[in-house]
């Protein structure tokens, strides 16, 4: 429960002024002022807005640390924002209570002022003592149980229920490890699917060749063709062979020229110009390579 | 001779092969096999099913290549003289001996017909398979030259009664032997029996021009094309490891289902059927205006060149129609060629 103290304050802070108060809006939140034990925190937030340029002056807050005996300031906060032509404060007090009381007993925690400035005007904006009962943890007499136990610890929580998350990390462990084999595969790097780097192999075998071994080069292409297809490839069977590879289908003129380069130079004995051969041949096996992994 | 002599025949060639497809259709293969044969300049045997055109597809052969022909039905009594020579008794009653159909048109004989050899007796076999291998036969104390002659010759595999298979090297003699199936195509069949022209094979024949290819020039011709068109050594390769396939197809990775490869073959392509087969690839190179023999000439008359010149051990001959179609791909389909 929290109090609203908002027309109090202002009828303090109208008396405290002379003419035209600094301040045109405070409030102090508050929770209920009973039921605390011994090192509860209490909360209380205080509001303040201000008139045209007037300033709160951070010193006169009350310092961290210990208030008094059995009153600890653990923290405070204050947040600045513009509002209007003057400012909006938010102001986050945590105290905390260290009194071992008997019985219930009504503490106070105390007020105090806040300087606000403007120029080398100040006025001062009082906070009020809040009261409270706080009560003791047990009885004053210690009382013995049957068991001769009387202060003992909480039971355990029960444990949070963990199947879920079990679940959702295997869930993705196998995307993960999905993932990864399936991009393995593409890029062709799982040893036991040799047919999907069939080109990989390929384009490698002729990068390393030099522009006069285009026996070799064609070679090599060959054997990959021949490869994929399971038999040997011929150009009069590229029918075949496209319907069994239809994606293939779209090199159909590239294949074409590779067939009809290889029966001339192997079988027609002409001589083809290496360099610029083995050149359209190698991006035809980068072609290929593009099919074989998917991405064309 | 020049390149442009073979181009003008070339023309011709396609054009003959044009027209006898219009003769016979729906059998555009066998029609080029035979085709291949004539500028081969090998002897033909034609197996197939009863009335599938056999007859006509070699008369049209005939018509088209001008030159004599002659034609000879097999029969189960026929022996080798009643080729040779006839005896009649003439006008004045005196009994006179002429020159049988082998003999009677001399060396005009372009083309001759066996129908149904299989039912000729062996002796008729043996006489023939001098007359195709030498082109010659004696007789009459003399020898008869058939320079232009070329023998085609069919069966049918419905009967087997009454029949004599071909000896091994009688077929070896064949450049080729040629299935002709029945056409399978309705468009085809529909022609042939509501079409009236399929109907009288004699017009159907007739209809047919003559003297575009003359039959005495072809032995020039086939030299002349044997000449021009010539393997690279990687092609030659390719032709050897097709052969020793034939003998050894365990060695090239060939499997059939069901069979010990290593115990499959009593005997693999002879040597003339070698000769045989590079012959026709280079008309087929030619046909196809190459002067380059390429794989696929190879594999287009591998077929008809070898079925017939393999032999399966006794274990496996029972299921030659299964396993010889089997092993003849499994050889092109294994072999690569670069």
């Amino acid at each position: 429960m929290r109090t609203l103290l908002t027309g109090i304050l202002l009828a303090l802070a109208l008396l405290g002024c002379s003419d035209r108060p600094a301040v045109s809006d405070v409030e102090l939140l508050t929770p209920r002022p009973f039921g605390y034990v011994i090192g509860d925190e209490i909360q209380h937030r205080i509001r303040v807005e201000t008139r045209n340029g007037v300033k709160l002056q951070a010193g006169s807050l009350p310092r961290q640390g210990a208030l008094n005996r059995w009153l600890n300031l653990n923290d405070i906060k204050v947040e600045e924002s513009r509002a209007g032509g003057g400012f909006r404060y938010t102001i986050d007090l945590t105290y905390q209570v260290f009194y071992a009381p008997n019985e219930v007993k009504m503490l106070t925690i105390p007020g105090f002022n806040l300087v606000l400035g403007q120029g080398d005007k100040t006025a001062e904006q009082a906070v009020p003592a809040w009261p409270f009962t706080l009560s003791p943890l047990r009885e004053l007499a210690v009382r013995l149980d049957d068991t001769g136990e009387y202060k003992r610890p909480d039971a355990m929580p029960p444990a949070l229920r963990t199947d879920g998350p079990v679940l959702g990390l295997l869930v993705a462990g196998l995307i993960a490890v999905a993932s990864g084999a399936g991009l393995a595969y593409l890029y062709g790097y799982l040893p036991g699917l040799p047919r999907r780097s069939i080109f990989k192999r390929a384009g490698g075998k002729l990068a390393r060749l030099s522009g006069q071994e285009l026996e070799q080069g064609l070679t090599v292409f060959h054997e990959a063709l021949n490869a994929l297809n399971r038999q040997p490839l011929f150009k009069h069977k590229l029918a075949g062979f496209y319907r069994q590879h239809p994606q293939y289908r779209q090199l159909g003129d590239q294949l074409d020229w590779f067939f009809n380069c290889s029966n001339r130079y192997f079988f027609a004995g002409e001589a083809e110009p290496g360099p610029e051969a083995l050149g359209r041949l190698r991006k035809l096996c980068a072609a290929c390579r593009e099919i074989e992994r998917g991405s064309r | 001779m020049t390149d442009n002599q073979l181009n003008d025949w070339r023309a011709k060639a396609l054009q003959f092969e044009q027209q006898i497809n219009g003769i016979v259709i729906g059998q555009p293969s066998v029609v080029r096999n035979i085709v291949l044969a004539v500028f081969a300049r090998g002897h033909v045997l034609l197996e197939g099913q009863v009335g599938v055109g056999k007859t006509t597809l070699l008369r049209a052969i005939a018509h088209g290549l001008g030159g004599d022909y002659q034609r000879v039905e097999g029969t189960i009594d026929l022996m080798p003289a009643d080729l040779v020579y006839y005896t009649y008794l003439d006008e004045a009653g005196k009994p006179r001996v002429d020159p049988g159909p082998l003999l009677k048109q001399g060396s005009r004989l372009a083309t001759f017909f066996f129908n149904e050899i299989n039912r000729a007796r062996p002796q008729v076999h043996s006489l023939l398979l001098r007359a195709m291998a030498e082109r010659s036969i004696n007789a009459f104390n003399r020898d008869y030259e058939f320079p232009h002659l070329q023998v085609f010759a069919d069966r049918n595999r419905v009967e087997k009664e009454e029949t004599f298979e071909l000896p091994a090297a009688a077929k070896d003699r064949f450049m080729f032997e040629i299935g002709m199936a029945t056409p399978t195509d309705d468009a085809v069949l529909d022609e042939l029996m509501f079409n009236q022209r399929f109907h009288d094979v004699d017009r159907l024949v007739a209809g047919m021009e003559t003297g575009g290819i003359a039959y005495y020039e072809l032995n020039d011709l086939a030299v002349m094309l044997q000449e021009n068109i010539q393997g690279t050594p990687k092609l030659r390769a390719y032709a050897l490891a097709l052969w020793k396939a034939s003998h050894y197809p365990q060695d090239y990775g060939i499997e059939l289902s069901d069979v010990d490869m290593s115990a499959l073959l009593q005997a693999g392509a002879s040597p003339r059927g070698m000769s045989y087969f590079i012959r026709a690839a280079k008309v087929r190179a030619w046909l196809e205006g190459r002067n380059a023999l390429l794989p696929e000439d190879l594999q287009a008359v591998y077929q008809v060149t070898m079925a017939h010149r393999i032999f399966l051990s006794p274990m496996y001959a029972y299921r030659k129609d299964e396993l010889m179609p089997e092993l003849i791909d499994g050889i092109l389909n294994q072999i690569a060629a670069p």
